[in-house]
């Protein structure tokens, strides 16, 4: 054909257009322009997943080649097309990648600030240096810098060799000094998975202190601990094919979106297209409802938004849940909990099992399911004195008043006489669920719920967004959940808050309840943030308490099987080095795990602000600008003592950042393709990322690298056993090994078997848990560019029927069969080890599973393949932990079922004799001091290295029950309410304030935008991004602009108890506008390093999971400019 | 194939369209052939004076977008207020400029009233309509809800305009985030001319079939967006280049 389509098109629809315009017409200029450029030689070369977030897009770049076929440039990225994650669709920020990584002030040579070079020896110096005799520093805590400007004024280059032996010497003084409990590392789940390994294994193996934690503590962590609560294993148990891939049984998958607490359109763009486009194709019958105080751009596709105030997420959940539960059944009260009797509306007393149960999945639960009941709830608030840059700090700690119980409860199975007896324990615990459940009534919680704000539902005939009754609302949202096949998806905006773990668990307890999970396209679906937390630091339990594959370093049997195959590994390599028996013996003794947790984030920077942690390393992220209350931690890290060269801050980056500005050493990384390592991302699925070019300088080295000279350093130095870290190179070298490493590394075949050195003791390490990824080997991985979803055992190379139905369904879902490739094996072993001691209550888990198997009628009618079945083999051993045997071993204890959880979202406690759950009106109030010399000897859990100055009891001042004030002096979440002053009364009558924020009215909420990464260090270097979207601006609801009489585009300035900012106005009306806040709640973007968001917030977590909140502190708006345009922060005060 | 309108019958109705309808199209001599400040009444051009008391009133807010035609927008809008350069200054509605001016050509109109022109997403450059998704420009637009639409398909998010509520603000251009924009506002008059043909094309493109669309999206369109951007950047190196010679 003469004329081609392009030729077609460009000549006539739309050229037409452009001679209209006439010579100077923008199309017209357009094509000479295109005619201008020169054809250039270019090919694709597959990369694998994409460096941002957890879809964790294919990707393909697009690079110029010469001649022989080697890449001149990066031209572009681009999705690949046969991916089944993004089906060649990118974002923007994966589209432009390649810009960014080709950013010229890049961190080129090992760097180390300037006021650390001896004047004498033009060195650095540990003794005899300007930074440790006077004390001086050039780190900018205040941030007012351009970091990139910083690099370059404040730092001097030095070779490897010396950086090296530096570091080594600074932690071999601070450990003969101090000890080991003085070295801390931050990591990232945008490291590869083998990069984080080297860090785990020789913090948690060598040293050993456990001293490790990363960004998905801040970003995952609520979604790990309530995963490990009701499942017993931490990964989302379905996958991106539940939302629109159909099944290849019956073609289902989802009609229903639950999104809460996750602006999905922005933060997950790919997945969003994904929802989007099925709504587009089907708008009637897809049902999407957004949970969420801010109505985000994922509103754009919503049917509903229930904007509920930052926090009350449990109050709406619950209010769901009772709907479900007792109102769609018409369920009037519990009257008798111990024999599971109800009323009815109808005044007709029958017990639960005679109910006939709408939107209840009564078979899934009672055969699947236990129930976890939270039978007292206190709010403590525990005074935590640190001294340093940190000072004193309130911290919610409602976990030290909480007590929970079991029906069934498998920690008591061996006690069980009877089926029956197992059964009324099962139904009583469900009465006492819908006891629960009753105090939420939509009505009666909808004020805590909206606090005011009025639910929007949008008429699809008219086009408009109509105001629907806040009761109402509730009670629509939990009928669609109930109806339809639901997939929910969450992310930040649940996991930080201070009640994330509940919130979390509120969650699976709505999706089990009605059964929508471990079915196709029913999906209790947690997204990750960072591309690698899934399979990088949650998996392999790169965290203060964990050890890979779902083992904890305080279970003595996790810590032997990790131990053993650390030694074992050590002493084949040393045997092959032709080391003797006895050092083989020797060094492997050495190998010993801590059996106590480390510090959790936020906890170690308040003890690195206190001074007790003195050398503090970090990969890949920003906590200089994204911890919450940053600005102290940002001393923390900025600190220079006198005559003492702590704090060390040094920091593994590719590009300049607001954490180089308060580090003393940067050593310089180098970044995605120009490495090779895998990432997991929040499916499960694994990607290896290809090395297709060498990083702009020579010196600039992958992570896992650099991470393994530091430790092989320490080897020689006998501080970690000898070839612990050594043993994954993939060439022997002498006393030069720096020099050759650092020649070698950047050939792809040597990064390559580097990396797939770590990579098979990771395998070896998943086999045979539940988390088992040892059949994806790294040759698999290289094979196919998009990967493989785990679990892949072993089996699937022996076993014909695992690899059958995983090429069938690819680990589509866990704990069911026949998706679920290892779900036999894992249900055998976790029955047997129950029949070593509870025999009959094995027999009644045993039969529960088999009721499923035979129950061809239910499984029809659901739409599951014949052969299918249930068992959460994981469940649930974080949570009963381990039984002793006779014989002395410790067997865990799984029953295979989960736990539907109850969440209460105030203080609360059951009533025995009443039979009532009631509100607790005591509050616990502890003070307590922390004790430097108690850390350093590795008491580092929890509350151990503190000492108690007191404790009291306080009441709640006014009635809860009438007064919402009160009220939310007693909610669990959120610690800070906006307006409202957190005081109780002390036993002598005195009244003790906690915080008062009753100057500060409106809530502000911190977060991700589609064009910016995180913290932007790599984003806000590619000009196209940078133009659009250049910094960071506060989203006011248009109601509150009008009442503050603000414009958009007026400056105006947010003032928190701890700092203030000045932030450019944008106004919305979340009627109207793409979205938009709640009246009370403003949102500003997170990215921008000239302004730190992060300074006005409070750093409070999460008890059980340690995540911060960094959706709600409370802070007062008014107009105005500042002198400084970077956010100032107050002084310390308490609180 | 989906149906929708084939190649072949698209050429057909492309040919034959000029005849069935070219001779229907109403001219309205009141539309205006240039995008005018915001709140541009009928007959702009006769009751202007060309004062530029908006121009200057542009600047003063500190916005830049009003500036005054040159000979290229035809002798008979020579010195009269246009807003040009959307890219870097468009107008962001605040409506300052028709409380200044003196003649009335410019009145004070609701937002939503005010038609400067109409913003055409280019679907061949628009990252949305090639296997990208990108919000960036619908998070700017004052009228966002009611003037984007999103076509969403296993493409992108595929963004379209409605052009009867778009205002042409050109907020949306500036923000785009391909390097040389892929969206412009064409002035009232011009958009009605091109308007059946961009809406034929949309459908077009909409209904490829997946192999020709590929094709479209991956042979076609990204070389294209890609290619742009490396001629600028040769530009910027050959005037990187010059420079140096000249300071030399």
């Amino acid at each position: 054909m003469g004329l081609t389509r392009r030729d077609f098109i460009r000549a006539s629809a739309l050229a037409a257009a452009a001679a209209c315009i006439g010579a100077g017409g923008y199309l017209a200029t357009r094509k000479e322009e295109i005619a201008k450029v020169l054809p250039i030689r270019t090919k694709d070369f597959p990369v694998g997943q994409c460096r941002f977030c957890a879809v964790g897009c294919t990707t393909v770049a697009e690079a110029e080649v010469d001649e022989s076929g080697k890449i001149v440039k990066v031209i572009a990225i681009k999705g690949d097309p046969t991916s089944p994650v993004n089906r060649g669709v990118l974002c923007t920020k994966g589209f432009y990648l390649n810009k960014a990584l080709a950013y010229e002030k890049r961190p080129k040579k090992p760097l180390i600030r300037k006021e650390w070079i001896n004047p004498a020896t033009g060195k650095p110096d540990l003794k005899n240096s300007p930074r440790v005799t006077k004390g001086v520093t050039t780190k900018d805590p205040e941030g007012l810098k351009p970091s990139e400007v910083d690099l370059q004024e404040n730092f001097v280059e030095v070779d490897w060799e010396t950086i090296l032996e530096f570091i080594a010497d600074a932690m071999e003084m601070c450990i003969n000094e101090y000890g080991i409990f003085s070295i801390g590392y931050y990591g990232s789940g945008q490291l590869g998975t083998e990069e984080t390994y080297v860090m785990n294994k020789a913090l948690k193996g060598g040293l050993p202190n456990n001293h490790i934690e990363g960004q998905p503590r801040m970003c995952m962590a609520s979604a790990v601990v309530a995963y490990l609560q009701t499942f017993g294993r931490d990964e989302p148990y379905g996958c991106f094919d539940d939302i629109d891939v159909p099944d290849p049984d019956y073609g289902v998958h989802a009609d229903t979106f639950f999104i809460m607490g996750n602006n999905t359109a922005e933060a997950h763009p790919v997945l969003f297209n994904r929802i989007a486009t099925l709504k587009h194709k089907n708008p009637e019958k897809i049902k999407i409802i957004l949970a969420d105080p801010r109505k985000t751009r994922s509103g754009t596709v919503a049917d509903l938004w229930l904007p509920f105030m930052s926090g009350s997420n449990l109050s709406l959940l619950n209010a769901m849940l009772h709907y479900i539960v007792l109102e769609a059944n018409n369920i009037k009260r519990v009257v008798d909990v111990d024999n599971a009797k109800v009323e009815l509306n109808d005044g007709r007393v029958v017990h639960l099992k005679d109910i006939n149960w709408k939107y209840v999945d009564i078979k899934f639960i009672k055969r699947h399911c236990n129930f976890g009941i939270v039978t007292q709830v206190q709010k403590v608030w525990v005074l935590n004195k640190y001294g340093g840059t940190r000072g004193e700090v309130w911290d919610p700690a409602y976990k030290l008043g909480t007590k929970a119980q079991f029906f069934p409860d498998p920690r008591k199975a061996d006690k069980y006489k009877s089926e029956e007896e197992i059964e009324k324990d099962w139904w009583k615990g469900f009465a006492m669920y819908i006891k629960f459940l009753e105090d939420y009534k939509p009505e009666k919680v909808a004020d805590i719920v909206f606090r005011g704000e009025t639910p929007l539902k949008y008429d699809r005939a008219k086009g408009e967004w109509v105001e629907i009754d806040q009761a109402e609302a509730i009670r629509l949202a939990a009928k669609w959940f109930a109806e339809g096949y639901t997939v929910s998806l969450w992310c930040m905006g649940v996991n930080q808050n201070v009640q994330g773990v509940w919130i979390n668990r509120a969650i699976h307890a709505l999706h089990l309840i009605t059964g929508k999970a471990v079915k196709p396209g029913r999906h209790a679906f947690s997204l990750t943030g960072q591309p690698n937390a899934c399979g990088g630091i949650r998996a392999p339990g790169a965290l203060c308490h964990a050890l890979p594959y779902g083992r904890v370093v305080f279970d003595g049997v996790n810590r032997k099987e990790v131990e053993d195959i650390w030694k074992k590994n050590l002493a084949n390599y040393l045997r092959k080095k032709g080391y003797s028996e006895a050092e083989i013996q020797k060094e492997i003794e050495k190998i010993k795990i801590h059996g106590k947790p480390g510090p959790h984030t936020i906890e170690m920077f308040r003890r690195y602000g206190a001074g007790q942690i003195k050398i503090m390393f970090i990969s890949t992220v920003n906590p200089g600008q994204s911890l919450p209350y940053a600005y102290v931690y940002r001393k923390a890290m900025a600190g220079a003592e006198k005559s003492k060269p702590w704090p060390l801050t040094i920091t593994l980056e590719a590009f300049p950042s607001t954490t180089t500005l308060v580090s003393d050493i940067v050593l310089p990384a180098a970044s995605w393709y120009e490495k090779s390592f895998t990432y997991g991302n929040t499916e499960r699925r694994y990607q290896y990322i290809r090395k297709i070019m060498d990083p702009p300088s020579k010196e600039m080295l992958p992570d896992s690298v650099i991470f393994a000279m530091i430790w092989r350093k320490m080897e020689e130095r006998g501080i970690i056993p000898k070839g612990f870290i050594s043993m994954f190179w993939p060439e022997e070298y002498g006393e030069d090994w720096i020099k050759k490493t650092i020649e070698n590394c950047h050939k792809p075949e040597w990064i390559d078997k580097f990396t797939e050195n770590l990579w098979n003791e990771l395998r070896e390490l998943s086999n045979e848990t539940p988390y088992d990824l040892s059949g994806i080997t790294r040759k698999r991985l290289k094979e196919k560019v998009s990967g493989y979803r785990m679990p892949m055992p072993e089996e699937y190379d022996t076993d014909p029927d695992v690899r059958a139905r995983y090429d069938k369904y690819q680990s589509r879902i866990t704990y069911a069969y026949p998706y679920d490739p290892h779900i036999e094996k894992h249900t055998k072993r976790a029955l047997e080890n129950l029949k070593k001691w509870a025999p009959l209550y094995a027999r009644w888990v045993e039969k529960n599973i088999e009721e499923t198997k035979n129950d061809l009628e239910y499984k029809r009618k659901e739409k599951l393949p014949d052969n299918y079945w249930i068992s959460f083999y994981a469940a649930c051993k974080p949570v009963y932990k381990r039984k002793q045997l006779p014989d002395g071993s410790k067997v865990p204890i799984i029953d295979c079922r989960a736990i539907i959880w109850s969440n209460p979202h105030w203080a609360t406690y059951y009533d025995e004799k009443e039979q009532k759950f009631k509100i607790f009106k005591k509050v616990k109030i502890i003070k307590k001091k922390f004790n430097p010399e108690k850390a350093y000897k590795g008491l580092s859990a929890g509350p151990l290295p503190f000492d108690k100055i007191e404790e009291f009891e306080a009441d709640v001042i006014g009635d809860p029950e009438r007064d919402l004030n009160a009220m939310f002096t007693l909610v669990l979440s959120p610690p800070e309410v906006p307006g409202v002053k957190i005081a109780y009364r002390k036993p002598d009558g005195s009244e003790i304030v906690i915080m008062d924020a009753r100057d500060y009215p409106y809530g502000v909420c911190t977060g991700r935008v589609i064009e910016h990464w995180h913290t932007a260090t790599m984003t806000n270097r590619v000009p196209e991004i940078n133009r659009v979207l250049p910094e960071a601006y506060v989203e006011i609801n248009v109601k509150l602009a009008e009442k503050l009489g603000i414009k958009d585009g007026d400056p105006v300035i947010l003032e928190s108890p701890r700092a203030k900012i000045e932030l450019k106005a944008k106004v919305l009306d979340p009627k109207k506008a793409l979205g938009g806040p709640r009246y009370d709640y403003l949102f500003v973007p997170w990215f921008d390093e000239k302004k730190l968001i992060g300074f006005l917030l409070r750093d409070n977590f999460d008890p059980f999971s340690f995540q911060a909140d960094y959706k709600m502190a409370a802070v007062k708006l008014y107009k105005g400019t500042l002198q400084r345009k970077q956010a100032i922060a107050k002084p310390l005060t308490v609180a | 194939m989906k149906k929708g309108i084939k190649r072949r019958d698209f050429l057909k109705f492309y040919i034959l369209s000029p005849l069935l309808f070219g001779f229907n199209t109403k001219k309205d001599e009141e539309l205006e052939d240039v995008v005018r400040p915001p709140g541009a009444s009928r007959g702009f051009s006769r009751k202007c004076v060309r004062c530029s008391a908006c121009v200057s009133t542009c600047r003063n807010v500190g916005r830049y977008a009003i500036t005054l035609a040159g000979l290229s927008k035809g002798i008979r809008n020579l010195g009269t207020p246009v807003v040009e350069n959307m890219r870097e200054y468009p107008c962001d509605l605040c409506m300052e400029c028709t409380k200044i001016c003196p003649t009335g050509a410019l009145k004070e109109i609701p937002k939503e009233k005010v038609k400067m022109g109409v913003a055409v997403i280019d679907i061949d450059l628009c990252l949305g309509w090639n296997s990208d998704v990108c919000l960036s420009c619908s998070k700017v637009c004052p009228f966002a809800n009611d003037v984007f639409e999103f076509r969403s398909s296993e493409w992108g998010n595929q963004p379209y305009i409605k052009p009867d509520k778009c205002v042409g603000c050109g907020l949306c251009v500036k923000a785009c985030i391909v390097r040389k924009t892929a969206v412009v506002v064409y002035p009232p008059k011009k958009y009605r001319e091109i308007e059946r043909e961009y809406l034929m094309y949309l459908d077009y493109i909409e209904s490829l079939p997946n192999l020709n669309r590929y094709k479209v999206v991956y042979e076609d369109n990204l070389p294209r967006i890609l290619e742009i951007g490396i001629e600028r950047e040769r530009e910027e190196r050959v005037l990187r280049e010059l420079k140096k010679r000249k300071v030399k």
